[in-house]
């Protein structure tokens, strides 16, 4: 994924800003190993899913459905592959050093990105169904951060703040049909991705440069596993079950003082093995059809975020955590008709979510409003969903956006 | 190879010597041992002179040799070897390798540290929560004296460390010497003696908010991590004691934003109160309070560059510290009255002691000198070196302070004590002495 981050001008603390201010060790939703958006993040959400408020326990509309909820790959047509682009977008007051009494802002500063975050295929043979995909499942970047102060027009003082970082999975689901109305399936995730953070700092006048540079590469293997019941033809449900993993992080570190002119360098080298441990999420999910063109679809997930554990260089780090429900809700209505001489299928999507971050303090929530549409020829479709969440509680205002475009081919029909 | 051979073995031989050597350990081996409390085997115990641990639940504990074994075999007495229910008598290790802060501590390390050193040496350690910092870390305070969970009402030395968080070598020197005091009681005559005598307190980590924060977030942090109303961070705790705080605003600010930030009012913070008010409860004849940078010996008055009324004494001891750390390995330290040898400064520790006591209050900067040598930046490597030519200076002061202090000059004003203590019944904090100990 092409990464672009904003660069921002931050200025000293010298403007008094509204807004509560927590300790150190109460960042809000932005510590350093906090994916970008959202804490929860169980797997990525297409077009078709973002536009439905996230849901996708019981609906299944690309390769993607599997992530969550493995035995959809039984829902899918005989053979689908699904690729897609999204553009995210959050916005973020406390993070590193900023607003935590080294640099401030008057207000929240905002990190973007885009690029391709997930490709798949799913195929079914018979009674089983098969799907493999690789996906962007954690941005960890935060907005660049860079002040600098000039006396007659030679520099005096310097600081840059930067971090970036991602986690990748890449999936493999086996599903069966056990019945006509049950389906089951389980999923394996490898996880790779990496986190680097580097502050440089220079005090130009003394001629002293200071140097944290901090990498950590992480690697990790979880499964989760789901079923779908067909209550009826115009009703199912699914439920799903992502086990507890750890996501191990190999960390290295160079702490550096340096002072050329009198050849002192001070260095702190640090090699560590650490461990997130990532909570158990289940959930719930149900797809109704009360007309054939109209469809309802909604999730509730729980995740047991008391029991995340998160080490940092060999240290146990603070991270008081609740459990989190969250919910979401979605319709979708297929419109179709004719164009270019061939029948055309579109559909409009709405819905909403609920998006409870796992800290006590502050107790914050985003609410999305999502929407979107697609269009589906032959066997080709495409969709475009976005997700625009206000976040309450910080009392800091924050917002997260998310676009994802999302192309797929398939053959056959959806039924087994 | 033959010509080189000679140089070698005699550097070899003389290096060591240079460095003065912690107390070695007795290879004897010693077993930690229950019997019943009965009138029988109390007496034997008293004959042989056993050394007690402790008596609980009708046994006694006792720390035997093997020859103390074959006593009580010989007498019949049966005990039960309980070593293995203790933490292992020495040496204690170190927690502080390796990680973001090198050799240096973090507060988790230091808590490990102090809990081993109090299990490995509970005759003499005891270790105290003097108070809670603003994030909930607990401020610890290791007692060593021969009795130290007893209230003996000896003469008291306070060691205080880290009230700036960047400032990591000053954890390492207090926590160094609380080590060095504890393993030498049981082997130095004369550390036996003054640990006998005294009630050496030491508070390694003043901040441990701070220094958390400059191990995981920024290394330049200075001040505690009190959220201030204007969305700011930190006070300044070396600005935030009661004697002539907020005096004016050149040795300290009133802006939230300054890294000299004094806070809203004297002893806000509860990491200032904690060392308040263990200084208070106890009978001090002496302090230090490290810092770094600069290789400087600081004495009052830090808020103006006037002398107080024992600066002959004052500048005396600093001096004969100084002399003490030179002679270790050559570095100097300077020394001075704070407000003309570094910069003014209201509203510090070393302000405040001396006048809530008159007891010699000194503030010692640690080596670099300059930041050219690493201004807050110390290599791991330098942590033993700084600790040993500290060490000289800190037994003497503890001596002089706790065995002779009516002959030294450095007796604490009981009247004035009572005074300050009076204060803080009614006011709560203590911001203006009598004017009289100005």
């Amino acid at each position: 994924m092409s990464k672009r981050v904003f660069p921002a001008r931050v200025v000293i603390a010298l403007l008094v800003f509204a807004g509560r201010a927590w300790p150190q060790l109460v960042m809000g939703q932005y510590e350093d190993e906090a994916p970008l958006r959202s804490w929860n993040t169980q797997g990525i959400a297409l077009a078709p899913s973002l536009a439905c408020g996230g849901a996708g326990i019981a609906a299944a509309w690309d390769a993607s459905a599997v992530l969550v909820n493995p035995a959809l790959a039984c829902a899918l047509p005989r053979f689908t592959v699904s690729v897609s682009v999204s553009h995210l977008s959050a916005s973020l007051m406390r993070y590193s050093v900023l607003n935590t009494g080294v640099l401030s802002t008057p207000g929240p500063l905002t990190d973007r990105s885009y690029g391709v975050d997930f490709g798949g295929l799913a195929v079914r043979f018979g009674t089983w169904a098969f799907a493999a995909s690789a996906d962007l499942a954690e941005n960890y970047g935060r907005p660049l951060l860079e002040y600098r102060t000039e006396a007659q027009g030679a520099p005096v003082y310097s600081i840059r703040v930067e971090q970036t970082g991602w986690l990748r999975s890449f999936n493999l689901t086996a599903a069966r049909t056990i019945s006509r109305r049950l389906d089951v399936g389980l999923g394996f995730r490898v996880l790779r991705g990496e986190l680097e953070r580097t502050i440089e700092e220079t005090f130009a006048a003394d001629g002293v440069l200071i140097d944290d540079g901090r990498r950590q590469a992480f690697s990790g293997f979880c499964w989760n596993a789901g079923l779908t019941y067909a209550f009826s033809s115009r009703v199912s449900g699914g439920l799903v079950f992502r086990a507890p993993f750890v996501k191990k992080a190999s960390s290295r570190s160079l702490l550096e003082y340096r002072v050329p002119s009198s050849g002192t360098n001070i260095a702190i080298a640090a090699d560590e093995q650490d461990r997130y441990e990532q909570p158990w999420v289940a959930g719930a999910g149900i797809s109704w059809r009360p007309t054939e063109n109209l469809r309802v679809v909604s999730d509730v997930r729980f995740t047991k975020w008391s029991s995340y554990k998160a080490t940092s260089f060999g240290e146990p780090k603070e991270r008081d955590f609740r459990d989190v429900w969250t919910a979401a809700v979605g319709v979708e209505y297929l419109s179709s008709y004719r164009m270019f001489g061939r029948n055309v299928r579109s559909p409009l999507r709405v819905g909403i979510a609920f998006d409870p971050q796992p800290m006590k303090i502050p107790n914050s929530t985003y609410v999305y409003l999502t929407f979107g549409s697609g269009l589906a020829m032959g066997r080709l479709r495409i969709d475009v969903g976005a997700a625009v969440g206000r976040e309450r509680g910080s009392g800091d205002g924050l917002s997260a956006r998310r676009v994802a475009m999302t192309l797929s081919y398939d053959l056959g029909s959806n039924q087994p | 190879m033959r010509k080189l051979l000679f140089p070698v073995l005699v550097a070899l031989c003389v290096l060591p010597a240079r460095v003065p050597a912690l107390p070695p350990v007795p290879d004897e081996p010693v077993e930690i041992v229950s019997v019943a409390a009965t009138e029988g085997n109390l007496r034997v115990l008293a004959e042989m002179r056993a050394d007690v641990l402790k008596s609980a639940a009708g046994r006694v504990h006792i720390v035997a040799t093997a020859g103390d074994l074959g006593r009580l075999s010989a007498q019949g007495v049966p005990f039960s070897v309980e070593t293995a229910r203790f933490a292992p008598a020495r040496p204690v290790a170190i927690s502080a390798a390796g990680g973001i802060n090198g050799e240096f501590h973090s507060y988790r390390e230091l808590e490990a540290d102090l809990k081993a050193l109090e299990s490995a040496h509970p005759r003499t350690v005891k270790l105290f929560e003097i108070g809670t910092s603003l994030e909930g870390r607990h401020i610890y305070a290791v007692k060593i004296s021969d009795a130290p969970e007893r209230d003996e009402g000896e003469a008291g030395v306070l060691f205080l460390g880290c009230h700036h968080a960047r400032e990591w070598i000053s954890v390492e020197v207090p926590l160094l010497f609380a080590r060095y005091l504890a393993e030498s009681a049981e082997t130095d005559a004369a550390v036996r003696d003054l640990v006998g005598r005294s009630e050496i307190w030491i508070v390694p980590l003043v901040n441990p908010d701070g220094l958390e924060y400059s191990i995981d977030v920024y290394r330049y942090w200075r001040k505690n991590r009190r959220a201030n109303t204007d969305g700011s961070f930190g006070v300044d705790l070396n600005r935030n004691y009661g004697y002539m705080w907020g005096t004016d605003d050149a040795g300290s600010s009133p802006s939230p934003l300054s890294e000299t930030y004094r806070g809203p009012s004297a002893f806000s913070e509860p990491e200032t109160r904690a060392v308040r008010d263990l200084f208070l409860r106890g009978d001090f004849r002496a302090v230090i309070s490290y810092h770094s940078y600069s290789q400087t010996i600081l004495y009052p008055w830090g808020y103006a560059d006037v002398p107080t009324e024992k600066d002959d004494l004052l500048r005396g001891i600093g001096l004969e510290m100084a002399g003490l750390m030179k002679a270790v390995n050559g570095r100097a330290y300077a020394c001075g009255q704070s407000a003309s040898s570094l910069y003014v400064t209201n509203g510090d520790t070393t302000d405040w002691t001396f006048a809530a006591s008159g007891i010699p209050s000194y503030t010692v900067e640690l080596p670099p000198v300059d930041v050219e040598h690493g201004g807050f930046f110390n290599a791991g490597e330098e942590i033993d070196g700084v600790f040993r030519e500290n060490l000289p200076a800190m037994l003497s002061l503890a001596r002089r302070a706790v065995i002779s202090p009516e002959g030294a000059g450095i007796a604490r004003r009981e009247k004035y004590r009572h005074a300050v203590l009076s204060t803080e019944r009614r006011n709560g904090t203590l911001t203006k002495p009598r004017q009289e100990y100005k």
